[in-house]
């Protein structure tokens, strides 16, 4: 079935079309959800409520643009009104003063995308925020900072700190593997 | 590399990344909103339900009664107009009533504690729980896994406060059964070791396990719960047995963890009847000649309950009036005498004129019509137990109903058909008999309110009538061509 099938199935209340629609990006989304989760329970939730809004507004989407884009959109800003509701303490882990650009990409290529999930879970929860919505979503750290109410700078500092955290981590299990 | 290749290659890896996700919560998104959808409120969508219901009972009964014939008159021999006694009908009604139940789920948010018994024993004993949602949550280690000495972990009440540690010995940690420290780190539910509820004692069910510098080899466990959240955790800490979560997946729960609706239906199955008959006889052959169509009614209500995939099982109980009827004349010959006068006159040259009367007797047959019309009527309880196939289209949901009939005839009554006689005599019995039949149906139901759908059904039955046992002269077979209406209530 194609998208556009699937869309005007769906906006039709197809059954059949939204259980293709959900097995097709939801195993995407929920990857997505925990990112922002601090559990799979909590996944869970964004998740179902993303799904919720996005049957509730497929109507809307114009046919122009990723489809699995919008869906994750969608995705995205439901979790971050979720952490908004909640209030998030950004501190500072000693050690962690900012990131390299010069990370060895070989590193990367090497880890599965679960590890890297994995240690992104265990970020603190500011430094995985700011790092989902810069570093994977693409957000500016002026949109960050609207978003989740803080100023420009600590969304600059945070993620900065975020990345060299990350990398370090990534170091450290990359010597464990050798 | 350059400028941001360490994100995209982060946000590469990860966007291709998919994780499985059970059906159910596909379920649960459909329920939810359906529960925000209000296109009819409840009350009056009811109050319009069985105002339509009341009216289609009340048009097809003054159908019906126009329908109905009043004139069976029984025959006699040797006359021309034959007519056969009066017959009956009879109707009555049941419906029944159901009721269903939520399910509701509750977070858990309760102080961590575990207790560390001196002799480490049992490795950790998996256990899954799940919240009467059907979500599945995860739970801890189990203490006596961890550690076996005696002191207790407790949070501090104040947020910013420290958090105790509690110091296994290594024996204790070797006791956890092939779970490293990361594993307790796995974002994976599934993947994390569990602990049973009395050590975590309802509290989050996501244990973090933290290895101290200082002490290689040796880990400490901190515990702590949902309120001492990580970013209270003021120390720097590095991850020294930090190793690979091993690639081997336990496979993740497949049961449909979820429930799937049981579904309890009204129906009011008005009916048009087509019938024959069971015997090979003659009465049979000429019974057929004179079978009509006419309408019965059927109330009931049945249960369906889902099985695997789209199927269900259903099963229920139905009252329903049985008319058969017969219309139409027989034709028949027999014989007759009769006797014919002729009378003439003689010129006698004596007497005069005579009269000669002669008598002839004749016999013929005669042609005779014997006028039938009556019916045969059976109240009959019919359980009706199939499999649906349930699919959906356009927001309306569908059903293929397959059944096997157990019907139970408790009231019989009607005519029986002799032809060696050329009449009909009443026959008349409350004395049970059963029989079996067969029925397909398809259904609709359109959503009226979250718990309440609208049925459309046409199906066809048919079932043989053993009413021999009653004592008719013949057995019958009857097709029902039928179209129920409805109410599907939705039980969870």
């Amino acid at each position: 079935m194609n998208e556009e099938d699937l869309i005007k199935g769906c906006i039709r209340e197809d059954r059949v079309c939204q259980r293709e629609f959900y097995k097709r990006f939801a195993g995407k989304m929920m990857v997505v959800c925990m990112r922002y989760a601090a559990d799979r329970m909590e996944a869970e939730d964004m998740l179902q409520e993303g799904f919720i809004k996005v049957f509730d507004h497929i109507k809307g989407f114009k046919m122009e643009g990723s489809l699995e884009g919008w869906v994750r959109r969608i995705m995205v800003n439901n979790a971050i009104n979720k952490l908004r509701a909640k209030k998030i303490q950004f501190e500072d882990i000693d050690n962690h003063q900012g990131g390299t650009d010069t990370f060895d990409a070989g590193v990367l290529d090497r880890m599965s995308e679960q590890d890297i999930l994995r240690l992104i879970g265990k970020m603190p929860k500011g430094y995985r925020y700011v790092f989902n919505m810069y570093a994977i979503e693409g957000y500016s750290h002026r949109e960050i900072a609207d978003s989740l109410g803080i100023e420009e700078a600590s969304s600059r500092s945070q993620y900065a700190k975020a990345k060299k955290y990350l990398q370090d981590q990534i170091i450290q299990l990359e010597k464990i593997n050798l | 590399m350059k400028d941001n290749s360490f994100e995209k290659q982060i946000a590469e890896k990860l966007n291709r990344m998919e994780v499985r996700v059970p059906d159910s919560l596909l379920d649960s998104i459909m329920e939810k909103r359906a529960a925000r959808q209000k296109k009819f409120t409840g009350f009056g969508a009811l109050v319009t339900v069985v105002s339509v219901a009341v009216l289609g009972l009340i048009g097809i009964t003054l159908y019906m009664q126009e329908f109905s014939s009043d004139d069976n008159k029984s025959s006699g021999a040797l006359q021309e107009n034959v007519s056969t006694p009066e017959g009956g009908s009879q109707n009555s009604s049941e419906q029944a009533d159901n009721n269903g139940s939520d399910n509701s789920g509750e977070a858990q948010n309760a102080l961590a504690q575990a207790d560390q018994s001196e002799n480490a024993k049992d490795a950790v004993t998996p256990k899954r729980t799940f919240r009467r949602s059907g979500r599945m949550q995860s739970d801890a280690v189990t203490a006596s896994a961890i550690g076996e000495s005696a002191s207790r972990i407790r949070l501090a009440k104040n947020r910013t406060s420290s958090i105790r540690t509690a110091q296994p010995t290594k024996a204790q940690l070797a006791a956890i059964a092939g779970f490293t420290a990361d594993d307790y780190f796995n974002t994976a539910s599934t993947l994390r070791p569990e602990i049973a509820f009395e050590q975590h004692k309802g509290n989050s069910h996501l244990y973090v396990y933290e290895a101290f510098a200082g002490d290689p080899g040796m880990s400490t466990l901190m515990l702590f719960s949902r309120p001492a959240r990580m970013n209270r955790f003021l120390r720097s800490y590095t991850f020294e047995a930090l190793s690979p979560v091993s690639a081997k997946s336990k496979t993740q729960s497949t049961k449909n963890i979820g429930k799937r609706p049981v579904f309890v239906d009204v129906l009011f199955m008005p009916a048009w009847n087509m019938h024959s008959s069971a015997s090979g006889n003659e009465i049979a052959r000429i019974s057929d000649g004179l079978s009509v169509a006419s309408f019965n009614n059927q109330f009931g209500f049945r249960i369906s309950v889902p099985l695997q995939n789209a199927f269900s099982v259903f099963g229920g109980v139905n009252y329903k009036a049985q008319s058969n009827r017969y219309k139409g004349e027989i034709q028949y010959s027999e014989n007759e005498t009769r006797i014919d006068k002729h009378v003439s006159y003689i010129n006698d040259p004596v007497k005069g004129v005579i009269q000669v009367v002669r008598y002839d007797t004749v016999q013929y047959m005669a042609d005779r019509t014997q006028h039938v019309d009556h019916k045969n009527t059976y109240t009959l309880l019919q359980l009706p137990v199939g499999v649906s196939y349930n699919f959906g289209y356009k927001g309306i949901d569908f059903a293929v109903h397959g059944s096997a009939l157990f019907n139970a005839f408790i009231q019989s009554s009607g005519q029986a058909l002799h032809i060696e006689t050329h009449s009909t005599t009443a026959f008349s019995s409350s004395k049970p008999f059963f029989g079996l039949g067969a029925g397909i149906g398809f259904m609709a139901a359109a959503r009226l309110t979250p718990r309440f759908r609208l049925i459309a059904e046409p199906g066809f039955q048919y079932y043989g009538i053993h009413s021999t046992r009653a004592g008719n002269t013949i057995g019958e077979k009857a097709l029902n061509a039928s179209f129920s209406v409805g109410l599907r209530y939705t039980v969870f």
